[in-house]
């Protein structure tokens, strides 16, 4: 059970040391941390999620959609077959028959495997940040053999906060009834890209390659109807 | 399975772009070209192949969703 508090600070220091991994994690958020951090962390969990599913994918379409001879990696075909009509004269004169013609191409394994759907689709994160402390000063004068504008001071500021509490209960305000106005709104969106530039040229230059072939002669016969 | 996401593959006649599911290829199914209305389906001599790599990413993929949760 979380003990009652009256501000934020009480709150922290009488949470009992937690031993299990979820109520840490919940403790870690409430920690003062650099803004940065803060912010960044859900795009690093995200990046490195799609990171481990992309690698999982790599190694998917080298194991499943090539296969390997003489050193080489070689796609998977896979046969297709292509019906379509065909207006004829009739042998015996004046009419039209149509004829279907049957065709046999191949396309690439990789080509026809949903491949887009190994990706973190969308997230969507909103949630408050408490500053409790800011710093803000100058640094030292830029050397002029760093390649920078000489004589341009470097401004530098820093920014500490936690994960604010849920204030969607009192409607923004703290207990006092004012506005937080050290807390501000953190609104994250992280949507799925498009497949790798590399994997999309292996699938143009395969479609592009797509070419029918005609079926063997003895195979036309049964499939020409 | 998830394989009812449209795709698309260029027709060998006349390059247009002619959707179809992998799940419609699996089941038999015939796809036509909306320029040509030439019908393209999957060989039955592959439907194997397919389904054994379609089986394989729907397990990676469900792997993946474990090790997120």
């Amino acid at each position: 059970m979380i003990p009652e508090a009256n501000n934020r600070d009480d709150f922290i220091q009488e949470d009992p040391p937690q031993k299990t991994p979820k109520k840490t994690k919940g403790r870690f958020f409430r920690q003062i941390q650099n803004i940065e951090s803060l912010i960044s962390a859900p795009l690093i969990a995200v990046s490195k999620a799609n990171a481990m599913m992309l690698t999982g994918q790599a190694r998917f379409l080298l194991e499943n959609c090539f296969e390997k001879s003489n050193g080489k990696y070689m796609p998977i075909l896979i046969e297709m077959t292509m019906k379509r009509g065909e207006v004829q004269s009739s042998n015996d004169g004046g009419g039209i028959d149509i004829a279907t013609q049957c065709i046999h191409f191949q396309v690439p394994l990789i080509s026809l495997l949903p491949l887009n759907n190994l990706a973190i689709d969308k997230l969507k994160l909103d949630f408050g940040l408490n500053i409790t402390s800011s710093f803000s000063g100058k640094g030292r004068k830029e050397r002029k053999e760093e390649g920078k504008i000489p004589g341009v001071m470097k401004k530098t500021s820093i920014l500490n906060g936690r994960i604010a509490e849920d204030d969607t209960k009192n409607g923004g305000k703290n207990k006092g009834g004012r506005q937080t106005s050290s807390q501000i709104k953190v609104s994250i969106e992280v949507k799925s890209q498009d497949l790798p530039k590399g994997t999309k040229t292996l699938l143009d230059l395969y479609s592009k390659m797509i070419t029918p072939v005609s079926v063997s002669g003895e195979d036309k016969a049964d499939e020409t109807t | 399975m998830e394989t009812n996401n449209i795709q698309y593959i260029s027709c060998p006649c006349c390059s247009t772009q002619i959707p179809f599911t992998v799940a419609g290829l699996l089941r038999g199914e015939s796809f036509m070209c909306p320029r040509c209305q030439a019908l393209i389906s999957l060989s039955q001599r592959d439907t194997s192949i397919v389904q054994d790599a379609m089986k394989k990413l729907e397990e990676l993929k469900s792997s993946h969703t474990a090790q997120l949760k």
